[in-house]
Parts: C-alpha cells; structure tokens; sequence
C-alpha cells in the first residue's frame, strides 16, 4: 500500500501521499481529504464557471496553474494533482493551500474567508481584506510583541461550536514580503521563499501557533485610502453584512447557488456574536507599529466592555 | 481564435495625456453618471483583476515573466464589442518566446499619446515622488519598469518601460497594428480639433461633434482638477499631492537646470526631433 502522511489543518485530517511539511502532523485519525498524485481530467462535464484555467461544477472543480499542475478536487474529499515537468514540490503545494483548499472548503460549505487571525489565548481576532491590504503584516506584528500567537494565514475558517464562532487553526506560517521582514529585522537568508523569483516567504511559525480552535471576537476589515491618518470605525447593520460577504475567498470556486442561503445564514450567525471594525489605513507613509498599537487599543477596549 | 479586432489601446509613457483622454471616454460613455474615479471603461492592461478572475489564483504567487504570458493568452478570449478601450503603459515589446506583448489579432488600433521628454520629466518626477535628476535617469533606462520591486506588494504587475525614446518606437515603429500618435501639446493647444478628428474620424466611435464638444469642455484640465480636488482621485499614486498638476507646455523651464535639459535633450535627440521638440 502506498505511503500516506497524515496531516491535519482547518479542523480537517489529511490524507497524503505527497509530504505537507507545514502542515502539523497527527496519527491515527480518519481521514476527511485524500491528496494524491494522479490523473486529473482534462475537463469536467457541466461546469457552471468555466474559464481558461479552471472551472467549477457541483461538488467538482479543476484547476491548472502553467507550469506547475493541474489539480482536481471531488465532494470536499478528494484531491488529484498531477504535477507539470519542472514543477517543484513548493510550488504545487502553494497553490495547494491556497486556491485548492478554498475549493475544497466550498465543497463542504465551510465558507472560507479571506483573512489571517490570532489569538490572544482566550480569543480570536481576523483581519480580512483584499489582497496587499496587510493582513499577514499586521497579524505578524501582533505575534512579534509576544501577546499573540497564529491561528491562520490568508484563508480563515469560521465554525459554531455550541453557540460560539470558533476560528480554527490552519497553517503555522505566514506568507510575507521581504519588505515587511526587512521592517521587522527578520534575516531572509534563512527562510525559504514561496517561488523562486519571488520575494516573498514562508516564515514559520510552529511554536506560536494556536493548536486548538479559538473563540472569534471581532473580525477588522482592512482597507487603503489616500488619507493621512489611520482610522477605525466600528461597523453595524448591513454594512458589516456586506464586508463579510465581499471577503469569502474565492466566491467563484462557490459549487452552485444552493449554497447561498447556507453562507447567508452563516454569515448572519457569525455577525450576532461577533464586533466587526473597519480600518483605513494611508496608503503610503505610515508605521506598521502604528497600526499594530490602534488594533490593540480597540481589541483591549473590547475585552474591558 | 478570436479574429475580431475589437481593441483599441490608448498607449503612452506615463504622464503624457493618456488619463485625460480616458476622461473624455468616461464622458461620452457614461455622460449622466460621470465621475473620474470611474474610468472603468478603460482599464490598465496590467492591472492584477483580470488575472485573478481567470486563473483562480492569487496573482502575486504569480512570477512577472508568467502574468507577462497569462495576459496575452488571457485577453485572446476578450470576446467584447467593438470597441474595447485598454490603457497600457508597457513598451510594446515582445516575450521571450516571440510573442507580442498584446493580442495582436484583436487589435483594432493604438492611439499613442507623446509628449515633450523634459515636461514628461517634471511631470513623472511628482507622479512618483522621485527628484528630477532620478526621474531623468530612469527616462534614460533601457531597463526601467514600472512596479518593478519584487520585495513587495505592488497593485498592478510588472510593466516593461524602455527608455523614453524606445517607447515611443516601440509603439510607432510597429507594423502589426495601426497606430495613431497624438501629441500632448497638440491636445491642449487644440483640444476640439484634435479630439473630434480622433473619435469621429480616425476611432469612428458613435458621437456627434456635439457630444465630443460636450466632453471635451466637462473635461477641461481646470475641470479635472476642481473634481481632483473636490472628491480626490483613486489613481493618484500614494506619496504625490494631486494627479491633474498643472497640465501646461513647457513648463520644464522652470524646475530644470540648464544640464538637466541638455541630459534629456542628448538622450533623446531623434525622437524629439520628429515630434518638434528639438
């Protein structure tokens, strides 16, 4: 029988016959998702998103990245990738973590959100936003001071345990441009970096890593404005219904509409226990510790009411 | 393979008009809801939101040279209407592998907006937050790209300048396509003359000498401006005070040195000779 490696991340086990370094390693548990090197389709049939790159059909999506892979997802359970000559194993499981697992998580109707959380031990707090907006920046700042460890990079995994929203660890990493390691004093010399060519890398983060799902408090969404000062708003009402519905990761790979009403009701049970902050920040000429000390002034208000 | 040449590029080194025209577009487009920071009718070829709404993937995962090919393979399949309006401030260069930077075959045209290097320098220089002598410097690169770093978030991928002069040629020289050149001084110099000639005659879009009239007066640089100032403008570039400056000719001599016009004149002789610069 072939080897397999058992993994887990975002509340599920992984099955795999390739090696998922950053992911934590578990033993003896049931897988939910096999990944595997296989075959993968050239098309699939019925696609209600079908584009040059990948397309999405009920409970099925595909996905080719040039030069890397083509990789199949099947009912939030199985992944195929077949690897393109050259392809190194870095770069298949980049856009394993990142596009693919937002498919699978769709498939299971988990909801992923575009967005990097921490936890201060008691509780949760996400940064979402779109891309370049500093959520793994910001989130990293707030692990350099020692008062925060990771729960989860660039994708966020919401769940309702007992009536509470739980966020749920994924990987212990962040993605971060050398600009901000360089800001932070970190030595890239040491990490690797996601592609070669970019300068942007894996900084690891194992032992400041929530292990368990932590109690969500407040979601802040990230935005840029021609504006010189940093500013923080509390949000209430549709507003905050809509932010959260705009920062679903990959809404596109969503499997059919018969989800929608799932993800509504979801998103509404998420905002009743949940305090939701817009934050603006310049878009040139301000201080990551600036913004680093405004999210622990309201996330410490937050914790007094 | 898609043959209909829908496409028009409005193609200039940055600082040279092409966002003035762009305008003007908005203008006829969408008169009843105008506003400028809603230029939509013509976006930049190399903005990352086609990429990502194709490929599926987060685009900064993606290698310069690789969103350089998605985006031609990409843009074979913009099945839109004539016309399609693209801003584009890359070179018109080729890949390594010999294919155009654009897609050729959906090309209808360029409109290629040039003006005066020494204005462009003044001009770019605020644009950008650089000093003079660097944006001169950077005019004068055969290498010089726009978002050019690797160690950071940028909002829009690598674009490929050249150096001034090569820009020009590597839009005007060209045979692939038809190109029509436009020259900023022209442009204010003349403004109805030179924009009813270029929608109605050259482009053949659907207005009336009325309604280019119209546009062109809404769009006045004093307009631009009191807008700008009024309800800003979301393509400003961090870091610089307002994207409609000043919008004249010649006003080089008064920011720079004697040895800085004799820099941009002796790196750009040919190309200014040909366009009455020189």
């Amino acid at each position: 029988m072939e080897k397999a490696f058992l993994y887990k991340a975002f509340g599920l086990v992984f099955s795999s016959s390739i090696e998922l370094p950053e992911l934590l390693v578990v033993n003896n548990e049931s897988p939910d998702v096999s990944i595997s090197i296989h075959a993968v389709p050239e098309a699939i049939e019925n696609p209600i998103l079908k584009t040059s790159r990948f397309e999405v059909a009920e409970g099925r999506f595909l996905l080719t990245v040039d030069k890397v892979a083509r990789f199949y997802a099947e009912e939030g359970r199985i992944v195929f990738i077949m690897p393109f000559p050259g392809a190194t194993e870095d770069e298949i499981r980049l856009f394993l973590y990142g596009s693919v697992f937002a498919a699978l998580f769709h498939q299971r109707g988990m909801m992923p959100l575009h967005a990097t959380t921490v936890g201060d031990g008691e509780n949760a707090y996400s940064f979402s936003g779109n891309s370049g907006m500093g959520k793994s920046s910001l989130s990293f700042s707030l692990i350099e001071t020692g008062r925060f460890n990771l729960v989860s990079d660039d994708i966020s995994i919401l769940s309702v345990n007992a009536g509470n929203i739980m966020a749920l660890p994924g990987l212990p990493r962040v993605k971060l441009w050398a600009d901000v390691l360089e800001y932070t004093q970190k030595d890239v010399s040491q990490l690797r970096n996601i592609r070669k060519s970019i300068e942007k890398y894996n900084y690891p983060l194992e032992d400041r890593f929530a292990k368990e799902p932590v109690q969500l408090k407040a979601i802040f969404f990230l935005t840029t404005r021609h504006q010189s000062e940093i500013s923080l708003k509390v949000v209430t009402g549709t507003e905050k219904f809509n932010l959260l519905q705009h920062n679903i990761f990959r809404l596109q790979f969503m499997p059919g509409n018969s989800l929608q009403q799932q993800y509504f009701q979801f998103t509404t049970a998420i905002l009743q226990k949940t305090a939701v902050f817009q934050v603006v920040r310049p878009r040139l000429g301000f201080e990551l510790g600036m913004l680093r000390d405004r999210i622990e002034e309201a996330i410490h208000s937050l914790k007094k009411q | 393979m898609k043959t209909d040449k829908n496409i028009i590029w409005l193609a200039s080194y940055p600082k040279s008009g092409n966002t003035w025209f762009r305008t003007i577009l908005a203008y006829l487009y969408k008169k009843d809801s105008f506003d400028i920071n809603q230029l939509d009718i013509s976006p930049i070829y190399s903005s990352r939101t086609f990429i990502e709404n194709e490929t599926g993937v987060d685009s900064t995962d993606l290698t310069p040279e690789e969103s350089d090919e998605l985006r031609i393979s990409i843009f074979d399949k913009v099945y839109g209407e004539y016309p399609s309006f693209f801003k584009i401030h890359d070179a018109m260069i080729n890949l390594p592998d010999g294919r155009p930077l654009i897609p050729v075959h959906q090309t209808h045209c360029a409109l290629y907006f040039v003006r005066n290097p020494l204005d462009v320098a003044v001009s770019f220089a605020n644009h950008s937050s650089k000093t003079i002598e660097k944006t001169i410097e950077n005019m004068g690169r055969d290498q010089f790209s726009l978002a050019a770093s690797t160690k950071k978030y940028n909002n829009q991928f690598r674009q490929k300048l050249l150096s001034w002069s090569g820009h020009v040629e590597s839009w005007t020289r060209q045979t692939l396509f038809p190109v029509r050149v436009l020259r900023y001084e022209d442009m204010l110099a003349q403004p109805e003359k030179i924009f009813l000639d270029t929608i109605i005659n050259y482009l053949k879009l659907p207005f009336s000498e009325t309604e280019v009239i119209e546009a062109v007066n809404a769009c006045s640089f004093e307009n631009l401006k009191k807008l700008e100032m009024e309800k800003g403008f979301k393509e400003k570039p961090p870091g610089c005070s307002a994207f409609f400056r000043k919008g004249v000719s010649g006003d080089f001599v008064n920011h720079l040195s004697d040895s800085q016009i004799m820099d941009v004149k002796q790196a750009h002789a040919k190309i200014m000779k040909e366009y009455n610069y020189l």
